[in-house]
């Protein structure tokens, strides 16, 4: 028994970090991607959340990959970049990882539609902590037209992202097999 | 052993944990106190990256442009059409523009106007436009490097877009007309009340604190008063969109939402020459029902007879 945990418990810890900093990263340069769709008319002022779909795919799918610091960094560094209140949407990410951490065996057994749902729960909650941070904050209610459209369009991206990480998955998996 | 091991790593984790989300709230807060360090510190992770996003943001560029061009091409024979027609409507307006400039230099020896100081424009790349909901601030490539300084006005041909907050070496950030911090002192171009514009994080921005005697009318232009002395007067804001009880809605000059380049305007931040101004000689609307002949008896140069 004793044998077993500590072998366990080895392979464990050698096996995860670098994966970890990959994901960390891959969350970075997709919020920078956000930030650049801004660019885009169609999205002026309501850029889809794409960092918080490859982190939820992330969260769900690969949990060990997935620790808590590189939520909270890839928040703060989204705060910085759209220059939104300093630590509002780290806090709401990480939040979320807790969230979902909590609910992921349940979100594994359902089917898609059952995903898609609790990703919805998981964007609006993300939103609306914000929206409560800044009205506290601020003593002002923002339009609210912008951030339902942001809701929106992360939840219309989502079964996108949601099979493009699962084809890029399978084929990681299947590069592994052949070597 | 394996299972005290086990146990304080689960503590370890515990408590890091629980410094996390400390940590997330205290950030708030303390961003919220505005403490010098924490701004500087802002900045210099945004100056660094700024790059970063504009190399990541170089394909959507691409495909922009792309989109562009092939939406010009498929419009080239009615585009060309159009601008034949503008080009001679604008010959006609040039020439009523001078006519006009000629009677406001007129006008302004016989008021006593105080003309702003010059003011050097200096062009910038946006690097960012708005992303998220609750701030509408955009990264323009140019920093103190540049002799930019926090307030100076950043503009397009079309108006005034904000004025920068923050200015990092290279990169300085531009607080929007649009955003919910914005407050921007304005009268209404035709019967010079003034007010303030607040702005909404959406497309259009509101016009309030207007004396309750003003009627804003649907199109009438907006500007900047000038007043605080940190915007020049005159810049347009935009026009009204909407009156509809107290509420006024402004549509701006600029259409926010495709910026590329912006014109700073540096220098000029000591403010305009407030001595001789006061708000009851020049921001004080015309009575409209005094019949009196205010410029009756003066001549040409402003000298009464």
């Amino acid at each position: 028994m004793i044998r077993a945990a500590r072998y366990f418990a080895r392979a464990k810890f050698s096996i995860d970090w670098p994966i970890q900093f990959l994901v960390g990263v891959t969350g970075v340069l997709l919020t920078f991607f956000e930030g650049s769709l801004a660019l885009w008319s169609l999205f002026y002022g309501a850029t889809p959340l794409l960092s918080l779909v490859f982190l939820y795919w992330m969260m769900v799918q690969c949990e060990n990959f997935v620790p808590v610091f590189p939520v909270f960094v890839i928040g703060l560094i989204s705060d910085i970049l759209f220059s939104e209140i300093l630590g509002g949407r780290a806090t709401a990410y990480v939040l979320a990882f807790y969230y979902v951490g909590f609910r992921r065996s349940k979100i594994l057994q359902g089917d898609f539609m059952q995903t898609w749902l609790d990703f919805a729960l998981v964007v609006t909650g993300v939103m609306l902590f914000q929206l409560l941070i800044f009205s506290l904050l601020n003593f002002a209610i923002p339009a609210l037209t912008p951030i339902l459209f942001q809701i929106g369009s992360t939840l219309i991206l989502f079964p996108m992202g949601y099979l493009l990480l699962f084809s890029l998955a399978s084929l990681v998996e299947k590069v592994r097999m052949l070597s | 052993m394996a299972r005290t091991s086990d146990k304080s790593r689960a503590r370890r984790r515990r408590i890091a944990n629980f410094l996390l989300i400390v940590t997330s709230f205290s950030l708030m807060f303390l961003g919220k106190a505005d403490i010098a360090a924490l701004r500087n510190a802002h900045m210099g992770a945004s100056d660094f990256m700024a790059p970063l996003v504009d190399l990541v943001s170089a394909p959507v560029r691409g495909v922009d442009t792309m989109v562009t061009g092939i939406r010009t091409v498929a419009s080239l024979r009615a585009e060309n059409v159009r601008l034949q027609g503008e080009n001679d409507l604008l010959k006609r307006w040039r020439r009523r523009a001078e006519i006009l400039e000629s009677e406001n230099r007129q006008l302004r020896s016989v008021t006593g106007a105080v003309t702003p100081e010059r003011r050097i424009p200096l062009t910038a790349r946006a690097v960012t436009a708005p992303g998220g909901s609750f701030a509408h601030t955009l990264l323009i490539a140019v920093g103190y490097e540049s002799d930019i300084r926090a307030g100076n006005p950043v503009v397009t041909a079309d108006g005034l877009v904000g004025l920068v907050v923050e200015v990092g070496k290279s990169y300085a950030r531009v607080l929007m007309i649009s955003d919910i911090n914005a407050r921007i002192p304005v009268i209404l171009a035709s019967s010079s009340w003034p007010g303030l514009t607040i702005g909404q994080n959406g497309v259009f921005i509101e016009l309030a604190f207007l004396p309750e005697e003003a009627k804003p009318q649907i199109g009438e232009l907006v500007l900047t008063s000038g007043h605080g002395g940190v915007l020049p007067a005159g810049l347009p804001v935009g026009s009204v969109n909407l009156v509809r009880d107290n509420y006024v809605r402004i549509q701006p000059a600029v259409d926010l939402r495709s910026l590329s380049y912006v014109s700073v305007l540096t220098g000029g931040l000591d403010g305009i020459d407030t001595r001789d101004l006061s708000l009851g000689d020049y921001f004080t609307p015309l009575p409209i029902d005094d019949d009196s002949r205010l410029l009756e008896g003066l001549n040409a140069v402003g000298e009464r007879q």
